[in-house]
Order: structure tokens, then C-alpha cells, then sequence
């Protein structure tokens, strides 16, 4: 049962990772506007930001969705996801009226038409996603499956098996 | 003989259990290095996966950049020009067209690299041009560089603006067409933009060329009146244009004729109205 909520967590993580990083990686004109808009990074770094992001994020959906190193992209995952929110949340308190680019589009927007609240919120929503996978990788259809398939990858189990068999 | 067969026995059994948890000790010694080995591999294929797709990324925005740098801006010229003349303000950096005689003075903020500004020369010049051949209308050019930050790396809105004054500089003529060239072929907004190159390219298929334009263009000698044109523009009230969300404020392209801003995109008439001297609706 847990196996199969770690599983969704896992899939819907890497379906996350693989659309924005997708639609990013197709508009990279939009994507500089887009980073360019947060107004965080010196001017030369927007550019470089700008190009990798999107192709770090299709990385880390192709990493999520084969289920390698589960726990350590469960992390990673987490962290980037933090940034982000970091991001939108400095935009928020410095006033600035920006759209995410988080699923494509970003950069500047009328007054009226944040939604920063609403950004957070769903972010949130993802870390939570990263959460689980840190705290309980075991999922299943996992290349890390097949990995610890010739030995029991619970440590307390193992020790007793491997007695019980010998 | 039952006695030493129960000691021997239990001995047996002591010495097997014995081998047995070193046995056991070594299989799990030998599983845990396992583990280990397995944490290495997986952290190795995702430090590769991941050095890949920066590499990706660069080679991709290296690739695109090479691809933009390499397009040709048409030269483009056009017709009528001939017939009415073209002359630099130095001092203010901008470009009268038409004959200084004409009633109606239209003042056209305009930035090279915005895509309204396109659709607005696209919209409209033509119908200009006649009027600046039939010497009703001069318009005066505030080439400026409202989108700086729109173009990677930024300033190509700046740059090209003052390659357009040098053109104007050291052939007045041709201003204008370069002006049309550059509006007919803009660069991606947010993308590369026309490297100094590409522009002096188009300069020079024009018929464009010498030491004072090609120290106009290194010495950047317009780029601060255009950026005091633009900081100017946005404290300017009467160039504010109401926008799309309501707020009011400086952008481009803005067109001012009798000291009003006019709509040209809802009222298309704007022109013959002015020339007919009716002042269109702002």
C-alpha cells in the first residue's frame, strides 16, 4: 500500500519535472523573460539560468520517472522546488508583478493578475511529493528496484534472513 | 559411547554454529559492500545524467546563437523616398522626415526591437509614405531603447538604435531605409537580437559605410542622448498611453501628433483625419 502511494509520488514528481521542463526548453526567448522577470540574478547569470533550467528539469523527470537514486532525487527535487518558492515569494514581497514561468509563459504581468499564493501553494503541493520519496523510497517499478533485487534493502531484515537461511 | 557421542554431537553443533555465523558475518559484510557499491553507481549515473543535460543546454544556446548571428537582414529600400528630405537633430538625437513645410508633425517613439512597434510600421507606413511624398505630414523619429532587457544579451535595442542614428548621421537619405529594413526583420523578443555585425552588414548594403560610421557605431556616440530621451519619455505625462490592465504609463510605439497621443489601433483612420485636420481621437 505505502509502496503504491510512493509510486504516485514518484510518477507525478517526474510528470511535473518532464512538462515544465518541456515547455521551457521549447520557448528558451520566454524562459530568459521569464527568469529575467524574478530580478535575483546578476545580469550574466540570467542567460546561463535560463538555458540550463529547463534541461535540469527534464534530467530530474527522466531520473524520477526510471526511479534511480530515488532518495537522493527525492532531495534534489525538494531543494529546487524550495528556490523556486523562494523565488516567487521574494517577488511577492518586493512588490513585484510577475507570473511564475513555472509551466511555460512568465515574466511580466499586470498588477492584478498574480498568483503568487496560488504558485506557492502548488509547489508546496510538489515538495510534498519530494517529501515522501526522501523519507520512503522504496516504490515500485523502480530501476533502484532491480538494483537491491540480490539483497534485502531494509537493514533490519537482513541481518535475520541472512541468519535464517544460513 | 552414548556420553561421548552427545559431546561429540553437541560439539559438532557448537563448531557448525560457529561457522555458520562467520559465514553469516561474511555474507553480510560482503552485502554491505554491495550497498555501498550500489549507492556509488547510483550516485555516479546521476551526477552523469545531470553534467549531461547542462552540457545539453549549453551546446543548445550556443547552437541557436549561431543560427540568429548568421541571418541576413534584407536590404530594403523605399520608393518614394527621394522626394522629400531627411535630416538629423544631433544635439537630440532624433530623425525629422518629410518636408520641413508639411502642417502635420507626427512624433513616433519607437523602440527597434519591439513587435508592436513592427505592426505598427507594418499597419501604417505605407499610407505615411504617401503623405510624406505629397509633403502633408513630416514625422520625427525618437529612436529609443524601452526593451534593453528584452533581448539576450541586453542592449540590442539600444545598439541598433544608435547604428539607425549614425546611418542618419553620415547619409540622412537613407535612414529611413534602414528604419524599414530593420522594422521588415526584427529579432526575436528575449532572443538574440542582431549582433553589431548584422546591423553594420545591413548599413553597408545600403551603401552605408566609411570611417565616421564605423566610429559612430564603436564610440556608441548616441547611447547616452537615447537613454536621456527614453528616461525623459517616461516622466513625460503627455506621451502616457493608457494599457491593456488599465494603468497608465510610457511605452512604445507612442505617436503623438497636435500634443495627443493617438490610438492608432482602434481608430485606423487616424491619418487621413489628421491630414484633413481633425485631430483623431486619443
Amino acid at each position: 500500500m505505502l509502496d503504491a502511494i510512493g509510486t504516485l509520488c514518484r510518477l507525478g514528481l517526474a510528470a511535473v519535472w518532464l512538462i515544465s521542463g518541456s515547455v521551457k526548453a521549447v520557448d528558451p526567448n520566454q524562459t530568459y523573460a521569464a527568469v529575467g522577470a524574478y530580478r535575483v540574478l546578476p545580469s550574466g547569470l540570467v542567460s546561463p539560468v535560463a538555458a540550463v533550467l529547463p534541461f535540469l528539469e527534464l534530467a530530474f523527470g527522466l531520473l524520477v520517472l526510471v526511479g534511480i537514486g530515488t532518495r537522493l532525487m527525492g532531495v534534489l527535487s525538494g531543494l529546487l522546488l524550495l528556490v523556486y518558492i523562494a523565488g516567487v515569494a521574494q517577488s511577492w514581497a518586493r512588490g513585484l508583478t510577475i507570473d511564475c514561468g513555472c509551466f511555460g509563459g512568465g515574466g511580466q504581468v499586470a498588477a492584478g493578475q498574480t498568483q503568487y499564493p496560488q504558485e506557492i501553494l502548488r509547489d508546496t503541493g510538489f515538495v510534498i511529493l519530494a517529501v515522501w520519496l526522501t523519507v520512503r523510497p522504496r516504490t515500485m517499478f523502480a530501476v533502484d528496484r532491480l538494483l537491491a533485487r540480490r539483497q534485502p534493502d531494509e537493514p533490519g531484515n537482513s541481518a535475520s534472513s541472512v541468519v535464517g537461511s544460513a | 559411547m552414548i556420553v561421548g557421542g552427545a559431546q561429540r554431537n553437541n560439539r559438532n553443533r557448537k563448531q557448525k554454529q560457529r561457522q555458520s555465523q562467520a559465514a553469516a558475518r561474511a555474507v553480510s559484510a560482503a552485502r554491505g559492500g554491495n550497498r555501498d557499491l550500489t549507492k556509488v553507481i547510483i550516485a555516479i549515473v546521476v551526477v552523469v545524467v545531470l553534467a549531461g543535460a547542462v552540457v545539453a543546454a549549453v551546446l543548445y544556446q550556443q547552437h541557436q546563437k549561431t543560427v540568429a548571428a548568421q541571418t541576413v537582414i534584407p536590404a530594403q529600400t523605399v520608393q518614394g523616398s527621394s522626394s522629400y528630405p531627411t535630416s538629423l537633430d544631433r544635439v537630440n538625437a532624433t530623425v525629422l522626415v518629410g518636408q520641413p513645410t508639411a502642417k502635420v508633425t507626427i512624433d513616433a517613439y519607437e523602440d527597434l526591437m519591439c513587435p508592436i512597434c513592427g505592426n505598427f510600421e507594418a499597419a501604417n507606413f505605407t499610407s505615411m509614405e504617401r503623405q510624406l511624398a505629397a509633403g502633408t505630414i513630416k514625422v520625427r523619429y525618437h529612436m529609443i531603447n524601452l526593451l534593453d532587457n528584452s533581448s539576450n544579451p541586453a542592449g540590442y535595442s539600444l545598439m541598433a538604435a544608435n547604428t539607425a542614428l549614425a546611418v542618419a548621421t553620415v547619409a540622412p537619405d537613407k535612414f529611413i531605409d534602414y528604419h524599414y529594413s530593420l522594422f521588415q526583420k526584427q529579432p526575436q523578443e528575449n532572443g538574440a537580437g542582431w549582433t553589431q555585425a548584422q546591423l553594420d552588414s545591413l548599413a553597408n548594403r545600403l551603401g552605408v559605410s566609411g570611417t565616421e560610421f564605423d566610429s559612430l557605431v564603436s564610440n556608441k556616440t548616441y547611447n547616452s542622448q537615447i537613454q536621456t530621451n527614453l528616461a525623459n519619455a517616461q516622466k513625460n505625462q503627455a506621451l502616457f498611453q493608457t494599457g491593456s490592465d488599465g494603468t497608465k504609463g510610457f511605452g512604445t510605439p507612442t505617436i503623438v501628433a497636435n500634443n495627443k497621443t493617438i490610438n492608432w489601433q482602434s481608430d485606423t483612420n487616424w491619418l487621413s483625419e489628421l491630414v484633413s485636420g481633425v485631430t483623431p481621437k486619443s
